[in-house]
């Protein structure tokens, strides 16, 4: 099965880090492609940044059906783009927030997201409103780094344990969602480092990881997103796109 | 990888038939193995059946973690036992009805549940309240056809196309989520059947299936549920267990 990963940025060398993130995790028999959008932001750390970079992420996306890919990811905790590219594919197209907010429901009574700035908070609480998880959801927290230097691993190891840390302990948080894509990887390091501070009972969501596997689990089923929900937009004029 | 499917019935054909229906849904290197109970009821259809089935299935859940399986999945859209087990394991329990109803609000706006019997419909009305998706339930419906009466595929799939149509057309519905493990392998054949109906746009989520993939994806990502949430219980005496 075929399956890409959009990364909603203009760094090229998130095309190189998604593939090198996933292909461990992938089947023998899944082939996976990362692609960059031709416009938009260096990185997703605003609503603004992410409106900007949408039309690009659906562009992408509908050049993946084309291409005869099973399923897309639009690589960012954002989820920008997902339901405007539903809207325009049948194949499934996958956002790591709405996933991962799904499944932490399931996995536990309450979850915390560590994100990127301070300013995520908004956002997330969207998302999970949307999601109807808001009841769900413990807490918003930041590592305050931004995600061009998520690439300091160790620094953001320390900071995503530190913050995970202060969820569990003072916001009440059973599982852990990472904020960013770019955290991808570090779900086993942050773990150890809960576990080093006494908490073993509290499961890392990484959520680039998870909509993958996510993405093979709905292909391999041929289950996608209800088209009614969905629909084509209605034909008209649309200048630039 | 291992998945043990518990079967909460203690009627034997399940076992067999069990093993075929879901076999065929795993991958390459996924092992299935069923088990069904010692004690309890000859399917589930009620609250009473659902209490006395729990037991036997905490058992086998716990069996099936000391016999080193990866992941167990409860085998009914009640989700027996699925709380109280993962208080006594560490590995992925996979409820087919809690996931497929956060699978159905990832896919579409609004979702329909397609039961075997009228009765079961406030249990779909819990289970929603308990996930916090009340809002995205369009309606419960049922094919009247009791679980011990399923074989009679030809029947079933015309009560379940007759429904959902209805489910879709009256109720508003979005996405169609089979209301019993024991319509497994269905799928196909109502989505056609709505399709001959013009009805081209509404997904139908067979869980037995769906339950399978997503443990799959767990054991793969090495996601559980929190044990912060579902701690052990407390040592203390207990008789009869």
């Amino acid at each position: 099965m075929k399956i890409r990963v959009v990364d909603p940025v203009i760094t090229k060398a998130a095309e190189a880090r998604s593939l090198e993130e996933l292909s461990p995790v992938a089947r023998p028999d899944t082939e996976l492609s990362a692609v960059c959008v031709d416009k938009g932001p260096a990185s997703i750390e605003s609503t603004y940044e992410a409106a900007l970079a949408a039309p690009h992420v659906v562009a992408k996306i509908v050049e993946a059906e084309k291409d005869g890919v099973d399923a897309v990811i639009s690589n960012c905790m954002d989820d920008p783009g997902v339901e405007a590219a539903r809207e325009m594919v049948s194949i499934p197209v996958i956002g790591p927030c709405e996933t991962s907010m799904h499944i932490a429901a399931m996995l536990g009574h309450r979850f915390s997201v560590i994100g990127v700035l301070e300013a995520d908070d908004r956002p997330f609480h969207d998302h999970a409103r949307k999601a109807g998880l808001e009841g769900k959801l413990a807490s918003v927290r930041a590592v305050n780094i931004p995600v061009l230097e998520l690439k300091d691993r160790n620094r953001a190891v320390s900071a995503l344990v530190e913050q995970s840390v202060k969820a569990v302990r003072e916001d009440g948080a059973h599982v852990i969602i990472f904020g960013c894509t770019g955290m991808a990887g570090m779900a086993r390091e942050v773990e150890e480092g809960l576990k080093s501070r006494g908490i073993t009972d509290v499961p890392v969501i990484d959520p680039a990881i998870l909509a993958f596997k996510i993405a093979e689990a709905l292909a391999d089923m041929g289950l996608s997103h209800s088209k009614r929900t969905y629909p084509t937009p209605p034909k008209k004029e649309t200048v630039g796109y | 990888m291992r998945i043990r499917v518990v079967i909460p019935s203690i009627t034997k054909e399940y076992k067999a038939l069990g093993l075929e229906q879901y076999s065929p849904s795993a991958r390459p290197g996924t092992e299935i193995s069923v088990t069904l109970l010692d004690q309890g009821p000859a399917s589930i259809e009620s609250r009473y059946d659902e209490t006395v089935a729990t037991p036997d299935i905490v058992r086998k859940v716990v069996e099936a973690e000391k016999d080193g399986v990866d992941a167990v999945i409860i085998d009914c859209m009640a989700d027996p036992g699925l709380d109280a087990a993962r208080e006594m394991v560490s590995i992925p329990v996979v409820g087919p009805a809690e996931t497929a109803m956060h699978f159905a609000a990832m896919l579409s706006h609004r979702f329909s549940v397609v039961t075997v019997l009228d009765r079961l419909a406030p249990l779909f009305d819990r289970h929603a309240a308990k996930m916090g998706l009340v809002e995205r339930l369009a309606s419960v419906r049922a094919v009247n056809i009791p679980v011990l009466e399923l074989g009679d595929t030809e029947r079933v799939v015309k009560a379940l196309i007759e429904q959902s149509a209805k489910a879709v057309r009256v109720d508003g519905a979005h996405l169609i989520v089979f209301g019993c493990t024991g319509m497994v392998g269905l799928a196909g054949d109502v989505k056609k059947g709505l399709e001959d109906q013009g009805i081209l746009d509404v997904p139908v989520i067979d869980p037995a299936i769906l339950a399978v993939k997503i443990a799959e994806a767990l054991v793969d990502t090495g996601l559980s549920h929190s044990k912060r949430t579902y701690p052990h219980p407390p040592e203390k005496e207990i008789v009869g267990y």
